[in-house]
């Protein structure tokens, strides 16, 4: 694995639509990322990122990004890998993560709602919200080495 | 590689920025015959690329213009041992709130690029994704000319209320083998 990895496990239909309605209800609490740069350039983004503690799996967070709204290319400072869930909105609408390797793209959209990915962020990536949905993923942060963590 | 000289930019400006390059057009000549001899008339030649995969807002849009005027440039940055080698030049024009999504040229190797207008912050900078890194071509450094690599992974968004203008001079040539020209010692 290099940019992700498509692991076997999957969110269930029943789950994926729990994640969505927690993500769309308006009662949901947001908390902004700490510790986005933002770029030097005048109007070049809106770096607007925002977490919610995840009720059914207390070890993820959810993460919106607001319609309009981008992460340019960047790398993790504080993670190395996550497991990575696209929840809404799916199919062409979900504006994929796209990771800048060896000269080619790769994409992590939602055309296969459900799937879940290992994901090195380590690996330049970025995410452009211009649809007309807010976006919004799951995402596991893993603490420890992947070696561990592919052996299971 | 060098500085145009701001005399020669203010010029440039004067004509084509304050007084306003026209409002492009779309011309019915395919590209190639448009690119294989320079006419005296201004045109214009417009590029919307294919809808990409994903739904998507933003626009993608650039044009590109060429007017007789814009010759002095070439005169100043093109260097001798390069000439032989040159697909096209021309004014690249990104209008305001459009992108050019990130992607590998596939006619073009490398051109000589002198970023013009806006200038500073307002500049939205070309990026470059190369070994893990993002690389960015900005107008900070107003009049600096850069040979840049068509080949690798570049994008450009221009996320302001400004037109976004800079000169380009294409090669048929691969990048590696412009720098293996020396052209230090022709262009200082």
């Amino acid at each position: 694995m290099i940019c992700f990895h498509k692991i076997q496990e999957r969110i269930s239909d029943d789950e994926m639509q729990t994640l969505a309605q927690q993500c769309l209800d308006p009662n949901t609490e947001w908390w902004g990322a700490e510790y986005v740069e933002t770029d030097s350039y005048v109007n070049y983004s809106d770096n607007s990122l925002w977490f919610s503690k995840n009720t059914t799996r207390l070890d993820s967070f959810l993460c919106k990004t607001p319609k309009g709204c981008m992460q340019p290319p960047h790398m993790d400072r504080g993670r190395d890998y996550s497991i990575y869930v696209p929840i809404y909105p799916n199919m062409y609408d979900y504006s994929p993560m796209t990771f800048y390797h060896d000269n080619e793209l790769s994409h992590i959209d939602n055309l296969d709602p459900g799937a879940m990915y290992l994901v090195n962020h380590k690996i330049m990536h970025s995410a452009f919200n211009f649809t007309d949905y807010d976006r919004f993923n799951l995402q596991i942060t893993i603490i420890g080495e992947l070696s561990q963590l592919l052996a299971l | 590689m060098m500085m145009i000289t701001d005399m020669a930019l203010a010029t440039f400006a004067k004509r084509n920025i304050i007084e306003g390059i026209k409002k492009p057009e779309y011309f019915d000549d395919p590209l190639p015959s448009a690119f294989s001899e320079h006419t005296e008339k201004p045109w214009c030649n417009v590029f919307e690329p294919e809808t990409p995969l994903y739904n998507s807002n933003i626009k993608q849009y650039t044009s590109l213009h060429w007017h007789k005027d814009f010759k002095f440039i070439s005169d100043l940055i093109l260097p001798e041992s390069l000439k032989e080698h040159v697909l096209a030049e021309y004014i690249n024009s990104t209008i305001p709130n459009t992108e050019i999504r990130a992607h590998i040229d596939l006619q073009r190797e490398a051109m000589i690029y002198l970023p013009i207008y806006p200038v500073k912050e307002n500049y939205m900078p070309m990026m470059f994704y190369y070994d893990n890194q993002e690389i960015c071509i900005d107008n900070h450094d107003i009049g600096q000319v850069y040979l840049c690599n068509l080949k690798i992974c570049h994008r450009v968004q221009n996320s302001t209320d400004l037109p976004r203008l800079n000169y380009q001079i294409t090669f048929n040539i691969p990048f590696d083998e412009i720098k293996k020209l020396n052209l230090a010692k022709q262009c200082f």
